[in-house]
């Protein structure tokens, strides 16, 4: 694990981050007590840089996470959540909703000005923190506009008075992203699912356009929703139920990887970071021995050759 | 007067850069003026020299329009063909006050004493002959050829490009340092403080890991030697235009001489 700089901002972060959709119960729950022991673990394998959301376990995810960082010295670690969901009881559940044994709270979509400053306010309170380094816009893929004129506006803001360090927006998507890039002047994304071993979109354009920029970028997602840490046929891609071209392709990058020696998750988690967009990758277990697992991948030698195959 | 004595434009689109390699996909797109002169105006950087990427004539005739067309870009390092017999004619073709050298991507050719072939050693000569500099692109390998060249030739201007690539990224390199310190024995001999981020690590990159290669050179040269140069876009790969002089500032202050007062006289720019 390096200490890299982050973009053009005065951040330094590790370069393994710990992101926490599966700590926040995606597809089946995760207790407490779990969530605190990854985190500790997290925090005592060096990992400095811890990535959250609202969305999240519906605001458990912050909460856990917060209950741990709460008790490490603030200057340490960088954290990022989101904005752009507020978790509010009664709300009608979001169609596809991922997140298992959470609050009765149901997350509405607010990309407004005042949304987005109640929301910080909000995240503060459930994290117990008193500063967050980095807020990212949260999934606009429809709300482009209100996005720009609101969400972004009031980072902006936060950004121009010292209370955060860093704007960025966290996507599923690159396109949308490239459009922020040009449109206003953010300092990070994250991007989840589109620069990995299986889908490298995210290099076309995106990727280009941050490092003319010094746009800092997160890769999460690098194991496409687990198909490339397990390829089979009940694994997940893009959130779900992965399809059977897509399980051949894993499957091909998994033998390749095994002809140089190399787990394909070692190959996975380490692929994004060989750009030089991207300053962090983010691991997202939901267990102790998965964090572990994968921070072991993470630092498992990789020989050029199987590189040269993989980028051919 | 603040100059930037080093960097590129490039069109991907338009021309084949055979040293783009994979490594270098992140910046294969096209960099221009419109790109730079943004960055130009935040770092207060009022003139630059524009250096040749290709082995190619129509690039140099290419960047003397666009030198011609900017108001910043007061000196372009072009190409020649060092080898071909008429050397001495095809620079007189190029007649441009602001052409103010010539340059050969020495460390990419197999020989490691290609300079010391005789027919560049007349290209060099005549390259001098029109009081032009010779941009010397070369890494350790190529120092000692290098040497031999300076010492051929006191009564023309050389600049090293890039402090000669020492591998910053792998601990601290003995090497280049025993290659380049005779340099400082030449004073018709100067050096560029440019590329040094992108020979480090370029994620992990610190401004203390350039101090000491930075040190020795400024120790070496001294600062009416030395020259500040960004070598933006590749700087892209590992910092922004910003971090770039910011790393040297904080290291050297923002000394006159090596931020412009050195490629001004050496240059001999407007």
């Amino acid at each position: 694990m390096n200490r890299v700089s982050f973009g053009r901002t005065r951040l330094r972060v590790t370069d393994l981050g710990l992101g926490s959709a599966p700590l926040g119960g995606m597809f089946e729950a995760v207790t407490e007590d779990e969530v605190h022991r990854v985190v500790d673990a997290a925090w005592s394998a060096g990992i400095r840089f811890f990535d959250t959301a609202p969305l999240y376990g519906h605001g458990l995810a912050e909460q856990r996470m917060g209950d741990v960082l709460r008790t490490k010295p603030r200057d340490d670690f960088v954290l990022a959540t989101k904005v752009g969901r507020l978790l509010r009881a009664g709300a009608p559940p979001e169609p596809g909703q991922a997140f298992v044994g959470v609050p009765p709270v149901n997350p509405v979509f607010d990309f407004s000005y005042e949304g987005v400053m109640r929301s910080v306010d909000e995240s503060l309170g459930r994290l117990g923190l008193d500063r967050i380094d980095i807020l990212h816009i949260h999934d606009p893929d429809d709300h482009y506009e209100q996005a720009l004129h609101g969400a972004y506006r009031a980072l902006d803001t936060l950004r121009s008075e010292g209370t955060i360090a860093a704007v960025g927006a966290g996507m599923n998507q690159a396109e949308m992203l490239a459009r922020f890039a040009r449109d206003a002047n953010f300092d990070c994304f994250l991007l989840a699912g589109r620069y990995t071993l299986l889908d490298r979109i995210g290099a076309k354009e995106l990727l280009p356009l941050c490092v003319e920029r010094g746009i800092a970028v997160v890769a999460g997602g690098v194991f496409n929703s687990g198909i490339l840490a397990n390829p089979n046929s009940d694994t997940h891609y893009n959130y779900r139920p992965a399809p059977a071209e897509l399980i051949r392709r894993a499957l091909e990058l998994k033998a390749i990887c095994e002809r140089h020696g190399v787990d394909l998750k070692a190959a996975a988690l380490q692929f994004p970071l060989r750009h030089p967009a991207i300053a962090v990758v983010l691991t997202g277990p939901r267990s102790v021995a998965e964090l572990e697992e994968n921070i072991r991948m993470f630092q498992a030698p990789i020989p050029d050759d199987l590189w040269r195959e993989l980028e051919a | 007067m603040i100059v930037d004595a080093h960097h590129h434009f490039w069109d991907p689109t338009r021309r084949e850069y055979p040293w783009m390699g994979e490594a270098l996909a992140a910046i294969r797109r096209p960099f221009g003026p419109g790109e730079l002169r943004p960055l130009l105006e935040d770092n207060g950087v009022d003139r630059t020299v524009l250096v040749q990427t290709l082995s190619s004539l129509d690039e140099t005739r290419e960047f003397l329009e666009t030198a011609a067309a900017s108001d910043f870009v007061e000196g372009v390092v072009g190409w020649v063909d060092l080898t071909a017999p008429n050397v001495a004619d095809t620079l007189a073709s190029l007649v441009s006050d602001l052409l103010v050298g010539i340059r050969h991507q020495v460390h990419d050719e197999p020989d490691p004493n290609w300079l010391l072939r005789d027919d560049v050693q007349r290209g060099i000569a005549e390259v001098g002959e029109a009081g032009l500099v010779y941009d010397l692109l070369v890494r350790t390998r190529e120092l000692p050829a290098a040497l031999e060249t300076v010492r051929r030739h006191k009564d023309m201007s050389f600049v090293i490009d890039h402090a000669a690539k020492p591998h910053i990224a792998g601990g601290w390199d003995a090497e280049w340092e025993r290659a380049l310190a005779p340099f400082s024995d030449e004073p018709h001999v100067a050096c560029k403080l440019s590329g040094l981020v992108t020979e480090a690590d370029w994620k992990s990159w610190t401004p203390e890991q350039l101090e000491p290669y930075v040190r020795r050179v400024v120790g070496w040269f001294g600062p009416p030697r030395c020259m500040f140069g960004s070598d933006w876009p590749v700087c892209l790969l590992a910092a922004s235009y910003a971090r770039v002089m910011d790393a040297l500032q904080q290291i050297v202050g923002l000394d006159d001489a090596i931020f412009g007062e050195t490629a001004s006289r050496v240059y001999g720019l407007a």
